[in-house]
């Protein structure tokens, strides 16, 4: 059943056609990655899955709801979160504040009033962000604040304060980017013991090390269009993905 | 690993303090009891600081409730409002609506004050939160401009302008009339009754006498001036008027189920349970889930949009808290004295509660407070020493030639009695500079033995005090009680800047750091990293919501 559908979306920037006639099916509990070179529309196309970009033309369904024309608030809380290429932390917070934070918004909705109880006190929202944060590893740091982690570990907050609302799709823009070798395995190493859960992702993605040992399912664009799609192994012996991409480099070597 | 455990909060508030259902950790259960004394004692507690007079206590104390609901709105979403004190206003002019119409009892002013300052707050609030920063105050500076100015131009009927709204005995009071409340002692109803009937049909007459435009030997006839002789003249000249009835006095100032609000410390201790109450909503609040979203829309907005939050929302809802109590507080202003003037919602005013932020330090539930205190007591206190014999005592007592001492003698002037706004502008300065976190922060970077030393120092004050009047009959000069203060801040502002040389000199000659082991006093040490809140009870009070190094208290 295929849970996020995009069909024929166009934008444009004056005169740059970013997105140009993209469709793309994702099927519920696979890993789809979105791979291309640089200015391929990647990071376009997932704005405007969370309602930060407007296409000019096209729709997106998610689970049936249209998903254009609503704002990133309601994008969420229909279940579809993301994950933020540079950490957007609540600095002044501690970690497990941090992780409670969209854990309330899950289980309170967009905005609620209630300032006579405790948040600490809430234990079930406690309990959810307390084993969100031992997902990703970080149980031990809970108290620390936000600011002062690392930037791997606040990579993988970030990661938690998605994980802890359990949206049923999440989007990974550029999980690894940036990152060292070791933490770049550390991180495939969290997302498929996350997989495990079966929660539907879109990764997007430069490193094939990366889509290779995380994706079920790969679509590759390049000038706005998806020009393949297809599992792994069709993408690595696709000759026009070779040609427009991977020029010979699959991440196998 | 025990000490992470310890400085687990959510550890912290499953042993913590339950009341009707409320949940505090215990930490801050201590500290709203240690508040609650402090404040029920401040009378007391301000007699060494000749500051404990009915009326500065009481503005103290309200002022206290204004900038604990303002740091809801500054100290947690970090949105600096310009224009609270137009709320204050709002307050105050439906609490003395609500004395002249309803009833003299001061608990339905204190409720529909809020009310009304909310309510307005509500829309003003929905546009300004258009805009953050620098433009969100202006936006809320201009509306408290322009609700300044309406209040003597289109709601003239309803302020009275410059002299300000006061309660009389004429007034409605519908609530009163109905249940015989506050009407002259001594009276029946019916007689009162009686009385009022006659007194407003001659309160007709002379309307319709008004409507006539009549003259007194060709002048018109001067209505501002309206007594008993005036009536006897009208009446001579010819005029339709009959003798003004007997009027039953009824009183006219605010009461609490009988207690007239005009005795000193009965206004402030009525003052001072609404600020213990504020500042335990102000300590749930800030626990609450509803308090982590205001801190998160203080640090990222953006990140709630994608989370499925509505931000906007939660700084609305704060903002109008935030202005319910300013209502609160020109309530209590009114219920205190019976007069709103316009001057409360000028927006000098606003700054005031700006600046009582800051100096106290936002973003924790006393400091507001502390802020409160520092600026009234110099407004009331430092403005009311008489600088002149200050002048000749210190002419006196220097040797000095004429031109050297004129300077210093004269150098009081400008910072105390009719300056005390330069003294304190002076203060706000150097704690901006200096120490961006406020009184707070200051608290926070002192070592345990520092605060001890500050504690000591400011209890001996109480000492000297007690026994210079109770032993030696005030025959200590007063300035002699301060001296462990003055000395303690010697102490305080000389140590950082020793110990800074001697790292200095240590890192020139490359040797170990003298104060390596020492964690030298106010320098750098992390906030509240050495202390424990049963040795350091004033740490509870201080207490910064985002500050997860704070310790918890040694629980069992």
């Amino acid at each position: 059943m295929s849970l996020l559908t995009v069909n024929g979306i166009k934008k444009s920037f004056g005169g740059l056609k970013a997105l140009n006639d993209v469709n793309l099916n994702v099927e519920e509990g696979t890993v789809h990655a979105v791979i291309g070179p640089n200015g391929a529309g990647k990071s376009t196309l997932l704005h405007t899955f969370v309602g930060k970009l407007k296409p000019d033309e096209g729709a997106i369904l998610f689970n049936g709801d249209a998903v254009l024309g609503k704002d990133p608030t309601q994008i969420n809380q229909l279940g579809i979160s993301r994950v933020f290429q540079t950490p957007e932390i609540f600095a002044e917070l501690s970690m497990l504040e941090n992780v409670m934070i969209p854990a309330l918004a899950k289980e309170d909705g967009t905005f609620t009033i209630n300032p006579l109880g405790a948040a600490m006190n809430r234990r079930s929202i406690r309990e959810r962000a307390e084993h969100a944060l031992e997902d990703v590893g970080l149980a031990d740091k809970m108290h620390g604040t936000a600011a002062n982690q690392s930037r791997g570990d606040k990579r993988r907050l970030e990661l938690a304060m998605c994980l802890v609302q359990n949206p049923r799709l999440l989007l990974l823009d550029e999980p690894t980017a940036g990152m060292s070798r070791t933490d770049t395995n550390n991180t495939i190493e969290l997302l498929q013991k996350i997989h495990s859960r079966g929660m539907t992702k879109v990764i997007i993605e430069h490193d094939m090390h990366v889509v290779f040992s995380l994706s079920t399912r790969i679509s590759v664009m390049a000038q706005g269009a998806v020009i393949e799609e297809g599992t792994p192994e069709q993408i690595k012996a696709s000759a026009r993905v070779q040609e427009a991409y991977l020029a010979g480099n699959t991440g196998e070597e | 690993m025990t000490a992470q455990l310890s400085n687990n909060p959510a550890a912290d508030i499953d042993n913590g303090f339950s009341f009707l259902g409320l949940r505090m950790t215990r930490r801050d259960a201590m500290g709203a009891a240690l508040f609650a004394v402090a404040i029920l004692l401040l009378p007391l507690l301000m007699l060494p600081f000749n500051g404990s007079a009915p009326s500065t206590v009481y503005q103290i104390a309200i002022f206290g409730i204004f900038a604990i609901g303002f740091n809801i709105l500054f100290g947690l979403t970090g949105y600096l409002s310009f224009g609270h004190a137009a709320f204050v206003g709002i307050g105050s002019y439906a609490a003395i609506w609500s004395l002249k119409l309803l009833t003299l009892n001061i608990i339905p002013a204190l409720i529909v004050g809020p009310i009304a300052a909310g309510l307005i707050a509500l829309p003003i609030g929905w546009l300004t939160l258009r805009r953050s920063g620098i433009y969100f105050s202006i936006l809320t500076l201009a509306f408290s401009i322009m609700l300044f100015i309406m209040a003597f131009s289109v709601f003239k009927d309803i302020t009275n302008g410059q002299d300000g709204q006061r309660t009389s005995q004429f007034d409605v009071r519908v609530i009163d009339d109905v249940f015989g409340w506050n009407q002259p002692v001594g009276k029946t109803r019916d007689e009162v009754t009686a009385a009022n009937a006659a007194l407003s049909e001659w309160n007709r007459e002379l309307a319709a006498l008004k409507r006539t435009n009549p003259e007194i030997n060709g002048r018109p006839v001067d209505w501002g001036t309206l007594n008993d002789f005036t009536i006897k003249n009208m009446q001579e000249a010819g005029l339709q008027i009959s003798t003004r009835p007997d009027q039953l006095a009824r009183p006219s100032i605010p009461e609490f189920f009988g207690t007239p609000m005009n005795r000193g410390y009965t206004n402030f201790y009525i003052c001072a349970v609404v600020l213990i109450l504020t500042y335990i909503f102000a300590t749930l609040l800030r626990q609450s889930s509803f308090g982590l979203m205001l801190l998160a829309v203080k640090t990222n907005q953006t990140r709630m949009d994608y989370m499925g939050l509505k931000p906007k929302r939660y700084t609305l809802a704060a903002f109008v808290i935030s202005a319910m109590f300013a209502g609160l507080a020109g309530a209590l202003f009114v219920a205190m004295d019976p007069n709103a003037p316009p001057d409360r919602m000028e927006w000098t005013e606003s700054g005031k509660v700006v600046i009582m932020n800051i100096l106290g330090g936002m973003g924790s539930v006393v400091g507001p407070f502390i802020g409160a205190l520092i600026v009234k007591y110099f407004g009331n206190i430092i403005s009311s020493i008489d600088v002149s014999r200050l002048t000749h005592t210190i002419e006196e007592t220097l040797p000095f030639p004429a031109f050297i001492e004129w300077p210093i003698a004269h150098l009081p002037h400008l910072f105390v009695g009719e300056g005390w706004e330069l003294g304190m502008g002076l203060v706000f300065m150097l704690m901006v500079i200096f120490l961006p976190g406020g009184g707070v922060s200051l608290w926070q970077r002192w070592t345990r033995r520092t605060k001890r030393l500050f504690l000591i120092s400011f209890g001996l004050i109480y000492v000297i005090y007690v026994i210079d009047r109770f032993l030696l009959g005030n025959a200590l000069p007063g300035w002699t009680m301060f001296l462990p203060l003055v000395a303690f801040v010697v102490y305080a502002i000389a140590r950082p800047i020793l110990s800074w040389r001697a790292r200095q000199a240590a890192k020139r000659t490359g040797g170990e750091d003298p104060n390596a082991g020492d964690s030298a006093a106010g320098k750098d040490p992390a906030p509240g990293s050495d202390d424990s809140a049963v040795a350091d009870p004033v740490a509870v009070l201080t207490r910064k919501p985002t500050d997860p190094s704070a310790p918890a208290p040694a629980s069992a």
